[in-house]
């Protein structure tokens, strides 16, 4: 049990409920009667996988984790002496049902409509052997055409049309494309501002460096730029609000 | 005057192409009710079904469309290579079945379910035409209800909501409430909205 590989990818699950139930599917229990420690343990260790992959675990995950610890230790508890007491009020709130159910519904429900999103595709599948062809391009009668156009649409329309739209584009669209050399590397762009920046004395006004030459240029020139200063390679200095920016070398700071 | 509308009908159904041929605009320029309408189109359906012909007439809510055989997709494939439907993230498309199975139904629901945040798989479904708004909660917050469009029926192929396969099964014995809320309600004026 301890040596289990971890063959599904952390990030594919879909969520905490999508964890849990492979999880369960792994164990080969029954959903109605999860063994609640095990499983807990297991989805924990996944938090911690997911910690140390330094992925994001979004706020639903740690939910779920404090939702099954609840449910584990309200399990390990010894029911009847607990009720028995009359001083610990707050635990009436607990339901008399099984600590589970909630979650097992939750699980239930979810997995109900996991196989309905898979029906869904199926579906979509046979659906693609059906074709139409686009509407026919016919300008509107007369009789229509003088009438001004009332435009009720929703937004969820105007959407629909710009989909439509860019779904048209796309099939009218050739199947062919232009693939243009790199003119400018971000890498030789570094190189020409580093023998620009130490060749020159004075350090060199921001502006010179990068109102020349296309749009496309300018922005390797800056994204050179940037890198350069995450490498610490050169420095930039302005004196105040709106004021000009200057690109120093590091070394000439070093030496000044 | 029946065989005439019948005539009318499919050269409507022609020029709509994959848009499909609405119901209620139909009517209108034929000047006849919408269940006649809808009672002609479906004769053309039976019609198209046993002459065998290359063509098939398929509903999806209040539209039909004329569309080929499916036993034929192959040649259309060969001759014409169509593009690929963009396929749906699994995200998209559980939120997409829950909408269809649930509608009208709010965000907190759709979360409540898969146990996650449903943000981008709304903004994505209702950007593809897929689901909409339809109004929404009285009372507190007033949250937005979301229901499934036309064109969700198209694409998953599928004549109406009645058409959703079913999706409980029966080892757990529990039966899940999902047919019970509002669609029924709005099937019968599917035509008038």
């Amino acid at each position: 049990m301890a040596e289990e590989r971890y063959s599904v990818k952390l990030d594919s699950f879909e969520g905490p409920l999508d964890l849990l139930l492979h999880l369960i599917k792994q164990a080969e229990v029954d959903i109605y009667d999860i063994p609640v420690a095990q499983i807990t343990e297991q989805y924990m260790t996944y938090i911690h996988e997911m910690q140390e992959l330094e992925l994001d675990i979004a706020s639903e995950y740690l939910v779920m984790a404090s939702t099954l610890l609840a449910i584990k230790s309200q399990m390990l508890l010894p029911k009847q002496d607990v009720w028995a007491d009359e001083d610990l009020e707050e635990w009436e709130a607990w339901p008399e049902e099984d600590p589970r159910e909630a979650l097992v519904a939750q699980l239930e429900a979810y997995r109900a409509y996991k196989r309905a999103a898979t029906e869904l595709m199926e579906r979509q599948a046979e659906r693609d052997h059906f074709f139409s062809k686009a509407p026919s391009k016919i300008t509107p009668s007369t009789e229509h055409r003088n009438e001004p156009v009332k435009i009720e649409s929703s937004l969820s329309e105007m959407l629909q049309a710009y989909q439509k739209l860019k779904w048209r584009i796309r099939v009218n669209r050739p199947r062919t494309t232009t693939v243009e050399t790199e003119k400018w590397t971000i890498e030789d762009k570094m190189q020409t501002i580093r023998t620009c920046v130490s060749q020159s004395a004075e350090p060199t006004p921001f502006l010179q460096m990068y109102t020349k030459g296309e749009v496309h240029e300018q922005v390797i020139a800056f994204m050179a730029l940037l890198q350069l200063m995450k490498e610490k390679a050169v420095v930039c200095n302005q004196g105040g609000n709106f004021a000009a920016i200057y690109i120093q070398s590091r070394e000439e700071t070093k030496h000044g | 005057m029946d065989r005439d509308v019948a005539l009318i009908l499919e050269t409507l159904l022609y020029v709509s192409g994959d848009e499909g041929l609405e119901v209620a605009h139909a009517s209108e320029v034929l000047g006849i009710d919408r269940s006649t309408v809808i009672h002609e189109l479906q004769k053309l359906v039976s019609r198209f079904e046993a002459e065998a012909r290359p063509l098939v007439i398929l509903q999806f809510g209040s539209r039909f469309q004329m569309t080929t055989r499916p036993e034929f997709s192959d040649y259309v494939q060969a001759y014409a290579a169509p593009p690929q439907r963009g396929k749906l993230s699994q995200a998209a498309l559980e939120t997409l079945a829950i909408v269809a199975y649930q509608q009208p139904v709010t965000r907190a629901t759709i979360e409540d379910i898969r146990g996650v945040n449903a943000d981008r798989a709304i903004a994505t479904l209702t950007g593809k035409g897929l689901i909409e708004e339809a109004g929404r909660v009285k009372g507190a917050g007033r949250a937005i209800l979301y229901e499934t469009t036309d064109r969700f029926l198209d694409i998953f192929h599928l004549s109406s909501l009645e058409d959703l396969p079913s999706i409980t099964e029966d080892e757990g014995g529990e039966q899940l409430d999902l047919f019970s809320s509002g669609y029924r309600e709005s099937q019968n004026d599917d035509f008038h909205s």
